[in-house]
This record gives structure tokens, C-alpha cells and sequence, in this order.
């Protein structure tokens, strides 16, 4: 009824020739175009049990007098970390490089298989959410499954990305049917465009998964799928495939920062020498590198295991959009947490009834569809805007606290293009609490759907009767084990910083000052992570 | 929920409660007492009492927790937005509506209609941990936003 009432008030003013809302509409709101539906957001649901409050509590205070012990162990003496140690899994010429190959290969061919079943059963299949493969592929096993893994074992995604292969496929083909030519036009990429493109398509993204209400539904989302693929083959074939692989495809961008934490990396050894490639951190190798890594020689090819979490310390500050993505990542972890507490529901509701966000909202909910979605656009925005301030903040009171000599040398945009990375722990350690019984539960329904992907009654493993089981996961487990993700993921992320500090200022003054406000935020981040793990889940 | 009945399931059980009860009439005398409580629930229902009514009592060495709510003017008047059990237990809802409705409990995915002249009473033993809406999907329309949870079942770990 009040939507109603609010859609009958509307008294929205547009200019016909107005371009550029035009052309934002089209490209932003695609997914709204069809979308009529009212529905509950995301996909699947959550039956999380609030963490207690001696937990919460527990959990915080454990979190702070840890913190003063990290700090303690650099007081000292200055302790540089430049290396750390590695086990290389793969020899190059023996057996395991070649069994290594085929199973990259066989997971590459699944890929593209999974990827062509999602569209064809997203289009054609039953559009019931949970007889469809499209949303549980989709956002269960890609979108969190992949992110756990590649945040602590292994970024698959760089070797089955399907666009990346589909592309590379299309373009070998090409190259022995006319030998001597290009594929694509090999553009130059603008250097002042730096990620720019990423930022924007991933802005898109995080509201597509947060607060489009037709998030689950399988043809919609098959069609932002093909969408987003002919965006992704138009820019590789403009600028050429790792180009945009760096620089414009989201997920290949947001795998690479979660891989930094994980356990393992790809490495090309000496790489100046073997494949031209250049980078900034004066090391000879190339680390995490798609592009280096497919042109370089099999023998300067290794796959280490490495300690968790060192993969996130630079040696040198991040490029602007860059930075700002991880800010992005970071604030959509965090506002998703939010959406489901009833801070937000009483919020929403207050939103909806102030007078003064009236003409916002009627104004706004003409692209979204509806109120809800609309309040929730708003309130992304503001969050975004909120946490990225907040950060800069604290990264202006660190520049303050710097001696003089120190301040002179590093702008406090510097600052936050170097620490930006210590955040990753924190926000990973939330994710992965956060979504543990949601993998576990939800999960589940890949089991009967792939014997049945497209809903038609199929039974292909004999498991499409399968029943997903919710006591699968204990609440007692989640509990513990997510204060514990984000205790540690907190103390990993006082130690990363300080290091980055200690590389930065090469002082150990300065370094231990530049930290007062990196802990006080790192520990409010933290903090308000147990909070929401500690609120009952509410849907709107 | 439907359950189909047998006939002769039925005439064989109430021949095993019979012989029970007259073997047993301290037993008899048990089940006396829980009648009463029902039905005293029943008239504290009559009076319109909007609060949360929370009585347990003991079957089979199992605890079965008992809840009174209504369900009027498609919401649900309780003290609270949420019901509290320890996991393993039995616990039976008692409902009465002031329309037909149908009901979802998600999660345990068990679902039962109510009707307007009778106590509906739902009974399930909480084995999963979580909290878990209860939603109506006869209200489904713009007004509530589709799918609002009436009231959430909370489960905790013993």
C-alpha cells in the first residue's frame, strides 16, 4: 500500500533528451528492466542463530589485549619481513608438472562446461529458483565457494576464469587459421584509466548481488551473465585479454586480492629476463601474475606453498582504483552483514516515513522498481561513502602523529594506498564466518540439481531426490569457529600493518606511531564485525 | 502437514491405548492432567491474552514445550518476535486465527493451514539448531513485502 501510495505521488521531472540518465539507465539498471517481482534479497536463506552475547563480548575483548601483544613484538627491535619461506609443488619436468597440466586442463574444460550449462538452463530451464542450477551455481559455489578457496588455498579462478579461456581458445584458432595476424585490435591501454572500468562494473556488481530483487531468478540472471561476458570479450578484443584481465574483469581483480592471503602462489622466476614483464617492487620475480605466468618457459615456472597472509604485503602503495576497490570489497562485505540486522529494518522504516528522502526515494525506486530497493540503493551509497571517509580518516590521523620529516615524504593519500591491504584479513575472516552454514546448508542443493540442472526431471547421478539436510552444521560451530576467524583474521591484519609500516617509514618510531589509529580503526572494524555476527538475521 | 490414516492403524492403536489405560490408570491420571492443561490454555486464549503462553511438560522423557499464539489481523501478538527451544526438544505450537491461513515454517519446511474455528495445534521435534522464520503464504501480496516473517523459531545448542 505504501508503495503504492509512493508510486502514485510520483511527481518525477525528466528532460526526454536527458542522455545521460538514459544511458544510465541502460547500462546500470539493465536487471530492472525485467524485474517485476517482489521477493526476499539474494538467494537462498540463512538460519544463523545470533552468536551470545558472552561470545560477542569475548570475542572483542580478546580481539583488543592481543592486538597489545602484536604491538609489543615490534616494539623492540625493527624486524623487516622481505622473504618468507616456500615449498615449490610442481618440478618442473617431472610427472607432477604434467599431471598438474591435465587436471588444470580437465578443470578448465569443466569450467566452460558449468559456465555454458548456467546460461542454457538460466534461459531454458524450470525458473524456479531451487529446481535451476543458475543461482546456486552461481552464488553459492562460484561466488563463495571460489572466494574460500582462492582466499585460503588456491586462486583457481586465474586458470578457469571461462572467459579468459573461451577468448584464449578463440584467438589460438584464429592465429593457426591465419597465421601472421592479431586478434583483436590491440588497443593501448590509457594509463590514466588505471582500473577505472573494474571500479565501476564491480559498483554494479555489489548492488546486483545485494539488492536487486531478482537476483535469484535463473533467465535474469543468465542474461547479466551474457551481458557481462560480451562486456568482457568487447574489451579483451579492444585492449587485448590479460589487458583487461588486469583492468576490467571484476572477478579475476577480486580473486587476485583474496589469493594474496591464501596459501599458495604461481610465481615465474626472474621474470624480467624470461618474459619482459616489469613491476615496480624491485624483486626478479613475478608473483600471482596470469599474463607472466602463461608466457613464461616451463623451468621458471613454480606453484609454492607459502604462509597464509604474506602474499598481502606490498612493497609499495596500490594505484588509486585499486585501493579504492578493496574499500569497495571491503564495505559490500560488511553492509551485506548489515542488511540483515534489525538496526536496518527500523532504519528502513524511518526512511521510508521521512518526509525529506521523499522525493529520493520516488526518484530513485523509478529505476529499482521498488521502495525497498530503493531505501537499500541509498543507503549502499551512503555506506560506501561512509566507510571509504571513515578510512581516509584514520589515515589522515596517522599522517598527523608522523614526525615532520616523515610527513614531508608520504601524502596521506599514500598512506591509504599502502595500508589498504591489512584490511583484507579482517574483511575475509567476517566473509568466511558469515557464510560457513550458508555453504554448508544452501550448498546442499547442488546435489540434487546436478542431476537435474534444468528442472526438467532428469536424474543423471541418481541424486535428484536428494534432501538437503539443515542440521548438517552446528550452530555451537559456527559460533565458535567464526569469533575465532575474526579474532585471528584481526591479529593478522595489527601484524600485516605493522610491517607495512616498518617497510614504509624504515623507523621504528614513526612506525609504531603511524599504528595508533591503524589499530584503533582495525579494532572498530573487527568489533563491528562480532556485532552484526551477534544480531539476529531479519529480512525486510 | 496431511496424514492419511489407516483404519485399521487407527482401530489397532486405540485398542493398545485402551489396554494401556486399564493396565495403567496412573497413567490415565497423567493424561487427565495435560487435557486440563490444555484446555486451561484454551481459556486463557478466550480472553484474549496477547502475551506469549510457555508451559512444558514431560512425555517420554522428553521435554515438549508448548506455545499458545495468535495469529490476528495477519500478525502474530506475542511478547516477543521470537520463540526460544533447546535443541532436541518437542515442541507444539497451539494456534487460533482470526482467518484461514497457510502457514510455513522454513528451514524444517513443514507446512499447515489454520483454520478460524478450531486450535490448531503443529508439533515437531527441534533436531537442527538455527533460527528459523514462520511465514504465511496466503498473505502474499504488495502490501506486507511478500514474504515477512510472522515470527522466528529459534534453536539453540544444548
Amino acid at each position: 500500500m505504501l508503495i503504492k501510495s509512493i508510486c502514485r505521488n510520483t511527481k518525477f521531472f525528466r528532460t526526454s533528451n536527458d542522455y545521460f540518465y538514459s544511458w544510465l539507465k541502460c547500462f546500470c539498471f539493465i536487471p530492472l528492466v525485467y524485474s517485476s517481482s517482489i521477493l526476499a534479497h539474494g538467494f537462498g536463506e540463512r538460519y544463523d542463530l545470533p552468536v551470545p552475547l558472552f561470545l560477542y563480548l569475548g570475542g572483542s575483548a580478546i580481539a583488543v589485549l592481543l592486538s597489545f601483544f602484536v604491538i609489543a613484538f615490534f616494539v623492540r627491535g625493527k624486524r623487516f619481513v622481505n622473504s618468507y619461506p616456500r615449498i615449490n609443488l610442481i618440478s618442473h619436468s617431472g610427472a607432477r608438472y604434467k599431471i598438474a597440466l591435465w587436471s588444470m586442463r580437465a578443470l578448465q574444460l569443466l569450467a566452460v562446461g558449468i559456465f555454458i550449462l548456467v546460461i542454457v538452463s538460466g534461459l531454458y530451464g524450470q525458473q524456479d529458483p531451487f529446481s535451476n542450477i543458475a543461482p546456486t551455481a552461481i552464488w553459492v559455489i562460484w561466488w563463495v565457494g571460489l572466494s574460500y578457496l582462492a582466499g585460503l588455498f588456491f586462486n583457481l579462478w586465474d586458470f578457469v576464469n571461462p572467459w579468459s579461456v573461451i577468448f584464449a581458445t578463440v584467438e589460438k584458432i584464429k592465429l593457426i587459421i591465419f597465421p601472421n595476424s592479431q586478434f583483436g585490435l590491440m588497443l593501448a591501454w590509457p594509463k590514466k584509466l588505471e582500473s577505472w572500468p573494474a571500479v565501476f562494473l564491480f559498483c554494479w556488481f555489489i548492488w546486483a548481488e545485494l539488492i536487486w530483487t531478482s537476483s535469484d531468478s535463473p533467465a535474469k540472471l543468465a542474461l547479466i551473465v551474457l551481458i557481462y561476458s560480451g562486456i568482457t570479450w568487447l574489451g579483451m578484443w579492444l585492449f587485448g585479454r590479460y589487458i583487461w584481465l588486469e583492468n576490467g574483469e571484476i572477478f579475476s581483480i577480486i580473486f587476485k586480492f583474496l589469493g594474496r592471503f591464501s596459501a599458495s602462489e604461481y610465481r615465474v622466476e626472474n621474470a624480467f629476463n624470461n618474459t619482459g614483464c616489469i613491476f615496480k617492487n624491485g624483486e626478479t620475480d613475478c608473483i600471482n601474475h596470469i599474463a607472466c605466468f602463461e608466457k613464461a618457459k616451463v623451468e621458471n615456472r613454480r606453484w609454492n606453498l607459502r604462509p597464509w597472509a604474506v602474499g598481502l604485503l606490498t612493497n609499495g602503495p596500490l594505484r588509486l582504483s585499486s585501493c579504492i576497490f578493496v574499500l569497495l570489497m571491503l564495505a559490500s562485505v560488511t553492509f551485506d552483514g548489515l542488511l540483515a540486522t534489525p538496526l536496518w529494518a527500523s532504519l528502513a522504516e524511518t526512511m521510508i516515513y521521512a518526509e525529506s528522502l521523499r522525493p529520493l526515494i520516488i526518484f530513485i525506486q523509478d529505476y529499482t522498481g521498488n521502495a525497498i530497493t530503493a531505501i537499500s540503493t541509498i543507503a549502499l551509497v551512503v555506506f560506501i561513502i561512509l566507510f571509504i571517509s571513515i578510512y581516509l580518516l584514520f589515515n589522515a590521523l596517522m599522517w598527523i602523529l608522523l614526525p615532520s620529516d616523515q610527513r614531508a615524504r608520504h601524502s596521506i593519500m599514500f598512506l591509504a594506498r599502502t595500508f589498504v591491504l591489512s584490511l583484507i584479513p579482517i574483511a575475509l575472516a567476517y566473509h568466511l564466518a558469515h557464510y560457513l552454514s550458508y555453504l554448508a546448508i544452501v550448498g546442499q542443493y547442488i546435489i540434487p540439481l546436478a542431476s537435474d540442472p534444468l528442472g526438467i526431471g532428469w536424474n543423471l547421478f541418481g541424486t535428484q531426490l536428494y534432501q538437503v539436510d539443515i542440521s548438517i552444521i552446528d550452530a555451537r560451530f559456527v559460533w565458535f569457529t567464526s569469533v575465532v576467524a575474526i579474532v585471528v583474521g584481526h591479529i593478522i591484519a595489527v601484524w600485516l600493518s605493522h610491517v607495512m609500516a616498518l617497510r614504509t617509514f624504515r623507523d621504528n618510531r614513526s612506525a609504531l606511531l603511524s599504528q595508533i589509529p591503524m589499530l584503533v580503526l582495525m579494532l572498530g572494524y573487527t568489533i563491528l564485525s562480532l556485532w552484526i555476527m551477534a544480531q539476529p538475521v531479519v529480512e525486510i | 502437514m496431511i496424514r492419511v490414516f489407516n483404519a485399521h492403524k487407527v482401530f489397532f492403536k486405540i485398542l493398545l491405548i485402551l489396554a494401556y489405560l486399564t493396565i495403567n490408570p496412573v497413567m490415565a491420571h497423567d493424561n487427565a492432567k495435560q487435557l486440563t492443561k490444555i484446555t486451561t490454555a484454551k481459556k486463557v486464549m478466550d480472553q484474549k491474552v496477547t502475551a506469549l503462553q510457555n508451559s512444558d511438560s514431560v512425555v517420554d522423557n522428553q521435554t515438549v514445550k508448548i506455545f499458545n499464539l495468535e495469529l490476528k489481523e495477519r500478525k502474530v501478538f506475542t511478547g516477543s518476535k521470537t520463540i526460544r527451544v533447546s535443541q532436541g526438544d518437542l515442541v507444539r505450537l497451539v494456534w487460533k486465527a482470526d482467518e484461514p491461513a497457510k502457514l510455513h515454517l522454513h528451514g524444517y519446511d513443514i507446512e499447515f493451514l489454520l483454520s478460524t474455528n478450531k486450535l490448531n495445534t503443529i508439533q515437531f521435534t527441534a533436531n537442527a539448531s538455527g533460527r528459523f522464520a514462520i511465514t504465511s503464504h496466503s498473505f502474499v501480496d504488495n502490501e506486507s513485502h511478500g514474504h515477512q516473517a510472522l515470527i522466528y523459531v529459534e534453536v539453540y545448542p544444548d
